[in-house]
């Protein structure tokens, strides 16, 4: 299987320095990012080693991943333009959802970059290994605990942030003996109200958060069983861009895994993991004033469980097969609450299963003239059902006849190949087909307050698959101190789900201009790139340059709403021994290809620069490092494109970090 | 809590399963229900009970179920005539009726008679007391009589009632009613209108024409997909008026007929 992957770069600046001839398998294959633990010299543990960086930081700078950003904390991630049902996110290969009905808990928050591994993304119709995805897939590997010689392995460290007055601690250990090893990390954040680049606060931007994980591997021969343990608590959240702000968010996480690696027999790798997760969100407007005040408690449980095994090789074709289950609940309620007169009370979301099972089949074909394949395919049953009672009455006002449970197959079909010319290229073809269910939001949410364009949303329980047909055009070129990669891709999703005004309608919330019903419209065509650059001259020199861009629209011709501007990040580094410093550059053009009808306001163009610097000081025992460092230099007012209301980005920022490793 | 769900469903079908006999499902057909009085129609030896749906009467329309027993042997009657007639003793010395809709046919449904009253006045002290007489046949002997009952009707909290007089002298009594309890949802609803002929006769009207839009006064919204009622018979109206979700909600009526018009509207709970 491989990945477009947008990691890439990041990952690149590793090989090239650490040796020449590993670079090409690397862009060949699928980059994984390696922990912590492993302490190799990636860009990524460069952010890391900024320890006040959050998984939303390096998310941020992956290729073809962006962020809607409603506030400092809890950014969801979109994939080239496409987000939500249109993205599959994983954690560990776990299907995970959220419970708010305001995106506000996208479950990339719950890894730190203190327990994350590695993280790999697919883009467009290519990355359904762990799901049915049209837009692409990230899957966030948690670190793991790891069988070394020392006995007890660990770290600790502290960090602040000026702009914020934030700050953050953070441990992990590893214990590991002769067949057995378990790790722990612990994380507390807390961020007090940011202020921009006027020096104005933004109110409701603070946030808290605990993080904390346990896992413990134990090894027999060739087999090794798994147990994981994870809890986020994040509490007093503030969300400028929205009317409410998290009291608090609790997420768990358990799984139990086997794998076996073996060469006997026709297979090579066998994994199966058990899981279950449990995200509750509680989500109130106390600290706002307001006419009424509300709650909207939300509640996401999932079971699951998968099986995967790769196929020994036979003749040019390495196969891999994996088959996979969810069940999925959901619940998320409304309570108002009048001046005088009794509560109000709804289901926003109402009461709701879904449950998936699926089949996915890749194979790794080796064709003559160096030109690999990957054709894969996926098929998913699902069942959707709203249950009887409150929600099932509320919905049935609106669709007095509709049917309480769905079924629909999933098909996705993905064909990639690679070739080498002349020297010094790659190209790589891709095309696909994918589809995927609406979400419960789109087809029984019930009156969902859209502060960006003062809509309640209306679910439309006859909503149909969104498809899409995918292609990419991918061009590297590298030599011995310069690399180049740029992809073209272009999306066409037929029946795309986008909401419309209903005039009939009469909007719930106070203040809400009107109601937005989903609809499946004829279609909506996706384009853009990516372009990514390394140039590495010397050895203590490196310079790293990506860009990426989208453009979407209706079969109209309308701008498709919430679609990222063209964003350049360009960072140069110098690394010698025990010292390091970046010079980071990020900008974007304005984006003027904006949706009126959801609210959307034009962004201008922005540019900004970081600096940051990294001081090692080894010890008999461990290693101390310091890190210090200034986020947006020239203290510009500024915000991106999916910066929701308006809201803009912090200003100047100087930050440090302290931390001890042994 | 889902556990306890399932738990009880599965106690509950096994208690179904054991309490059901083959082709009579024997539910307790007043369950639910509240007993606002009880007497004998003494020639007819029928012992007369009436039940309600709420804990007692209101102003305003009332759905009454007639249960009726041999008043020797204690067993049900399930055919007879019945007629609910109710009668207020003002304290100002004038009697009168009040809108009744009496059971449709002599046979009871599931042991129930099924009629109602709209009570268009409270009792009280100052005011003056109801009585209903339930007029009752004993099919054997063919002798009819009536059981006659005191009846205490309570002003509700929020009006269920409300009455106008037309220029020309015309009274009306408008009332509602839901079939069902009333939820979040989709729900059926009767409108009952009622005009005053004499001091004993209160008959249905049969022909205004009602738009009927439902409100949240707190919240400023309504609800779509309500259906208006339309006259089915006897001065009742039946139409769905949707809630999307609980509180304190308003139905706004809107009623012609011919020259004449009038608007009003109800407060109700949902919840
Ligand atoms: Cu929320
Ligand atoms: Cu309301």
């Amino acid at each position: 299987m491989k990945k477009i992957s947008s990691l890439f770069l990041l990952v690149l600046s590793f090989t090239l320095v650490k040796a020449q001839d590993s670079l090409q398998t690397l862009l060949l294959s699928e980059v994984i990012i390696h922990s912590v633990q492993t302490e190799s010299d990636t860009l990524q543990n460069f952010y890391r080693a900024n320890q006040s960086a959050n998984t939303e930081d390096i998310l941020s700078r992956m290729n073809g991943v962006y962020l809607i950003r409603r506030s400092a904390y809890g950014q969801e991630p979109v994939i080239r333009g496409m987000s939500g049902g249109q993205i599959n996110v994983t954690i560990d290969g776990m299907r995970m959802f959220s419970a708010c009905t305001d995106k506000m808990d996208p479950v990339t928050i719950y890894v730190e970059p203190q327990n994350l591994q590695s993280i790999d993304a697919s883009l467009g119709t290519n990355g359904t290994s762990m799901g049915s995805t049209i837009g692409g897939s990230l899957n966030l590997r948690l670190a793991e605990p790891s069988f070394q010689k020392n006995k007890i392995k660990g770290s600790a460290g502290a960090g602040y942030q000026s702009i914020s007055n934030g700050t953050n601690y953070y441990t992990d250990i590893n214990f590991s003996q002769a067949n057995s090893a378990y790790r722990a990390s612990l994380i507390y954040r807390q961020n007090q109200n940011y202020k921009d680049g006027n020096g104005q606060i933004v109110d409701y931007s603070q946030f808290e958060k605990t993080n904390f994980s346990f896992a413990g591997k134990w090894r027999m021969n060739k087999d090794t069983l798994k147990a994981n343990f994870l809890i986020d608590e994040g509490r007093n959240i503030g969300f400028p861009a929205l009317p409410m702000d998290v009291g608090k968010a609790r997420a768990t996480m358990y799984s139990l895994s086997f794998s076996r690696h073996t060469n006997a027999g026709w297979l090579t790798n066998f994994d199966a993991k058990v899981y279950a997760n449990e995200v509750y969100h509680q989500m109130d407007d106390s600290q706002r004033e307001v006419l009424m005040h509300m709650d909207m408690p939300g509640w996401s449980t999932t079971y699951g469980a998968y099986a995967e095994a790769k196929i020994k090789r036979l003749n040019n074709h390495t196969l891999q097969v994996r088959s996979d289950l969810y069940h999925n609940q959901l619940l998320a309620e409304m309570v108002m609450y009048p001046g005088d007169g009794s509560s109000m009370y709804m289901q926003t979301w109402p009461d709701s299963y879904r449950t998936v099972a699926g089949v996915y089949v890749a194979d790794d074909i080796r064709l003559p003239g160096r030109v690999k394949m990957n054709i894969n395919a996926r098929l998913d049953a699902a069942n959707t059902t709203i249950k009887e009672g409150f929600g099932k009455d509320q919905l049935e006002v609106f669709y007095p006849t509709f049917s309480s449970s769905t079924q629909k197959l999933i098909k996705s079909f993905n064909a990639t190949a690679r070739k080498p010319l002349f020297n010094n290229f790659v190209v790589t073809l891709h095309g696909g087909y994918g589809e995927r269910l609406p979400t419960n939001a789109e087809l029984y949410g019930f009156y969902l307050f859209n502060r960006q364009d003062i809509h309640d949303y209306l679910g439309n329980p006859h909503l149909n698959i969104e498809k899409s047909l995918t292609s990419d055009f991918g061009i590297e070129f590298f030599n011995s101190w310069l690399e180049l990669n740029g992809t073209l891709f272009y999306q066409y999703n037929p029946d795309y789900i986008l909401a419309y005004v209903d005039a009939q309608l009469d909007a719930m919330t106070p203040g809400a201009s009107g109601v937005k019903v989903y609809e499946n419209i004829s279609h909506a065509q996706f384009w853009g790139l990516e372009l990514a650059a390394l140039v590495a001259p010397m050895k203590y020199i490196q310079l790293i340059s990506n860009f990426k861009g989208t453009r979407a629209e209706t079969f109209a011709g309308d701008p498709l709403p919430f679609i990222p501007a063209f964003k350049n990040v360009s960072t140069l580094r110098f690394k010698k021994n025990v010292f390091s410093t970046q010079l980071e550059w990020e900008g974007a053009l304005s984006q003027n290809h904006v949706s009126s009808s959801f609210g959307e306001q034009k962004t201008p163009a922005y540019s900004i620069f970081n600096f940051r610097s990294g001081y090692q000081l080894p010890t008999e025992k461990g290693k101390w490092s310091i890190n210090v460092g200034v986020e947006n230099i020239g203290n510009r007012y500024y915000r991106e494109h999916l910066d929701w209301g308006g809201i803009p980005r912090p200003g100047r920022n100087y930050y440090c970090s302290v931390d001890y490793r042994f | 809590m889902k556990l306890r769900l399932i738990s009880t469903g599965i106690i509950m079908t096994i208690l179904l399963s054991f309490s059901c006999s083959e082709d009579e499902i024997q539910i307790n057909p007043t369950e639910g229900l509240t007993k606002i009085a009880e007497g004998v129609a003494v020639n007819a030896n029928t012992k007369v009970e009436v039940w309600t749906d709420e804990e007692q009467l209101f102003v305003g329309y009332n759905r009454l179920y007639a249960k009726l027993t041999d008043a020797t042997t204690g067993e049900t009657i399930n055919e007879s005539l019945v007629q609910f007639m109710p009668m207020m003793s003002m304290v100002s010395g004038m009697n009168h009726s009040a809108p009744v809709d009496n059971p449709g046919s002599e046979q009871a449904v599931n042991s129930l008679f099924i009629g109602g009253v709209n009570f268009i006045m409270p009792s009280g002290p100052d005011v003056g007391s109801w009585k209903l007489k339930v007029k009752v046949r004993n099919q054997i002997k063919n002798v009819e009589d009536f059981a006659e009952l005191d009846m205490s009707v309570t002003t509700p909290e929020k009006t269920r009632m409300q009455s106008f007089t037309t220029e020309a002298g015309m009274k009306y009594f408008v009332s509602y009613f839901f079939p069902n309890k009333p939820k979040v949802g989709v729900n059926d609803i009767e409108v009952m209108i009622h005009t005053k002929q004499s001091m004993d006769a209160f008959p249905g009207v049969t022909d205004f024409t009602i738009g009927m839009e439902p409100e949240m006064p707190s919240m400023d919204h309504g609800s779509p997909n309500n259906v208006s009622p339309t006259h089915t018979a006897n001065g009742h109206y039946a139409g769905k008026v949707n809630f999307t979700m609980t509180g304190e909600w308003r139905i706004h009526l809107n009623l012609s007929k011919g020259e004449l018009g009038k608007a009003m509207y109800f407060d109700l709970d949902i919840d």
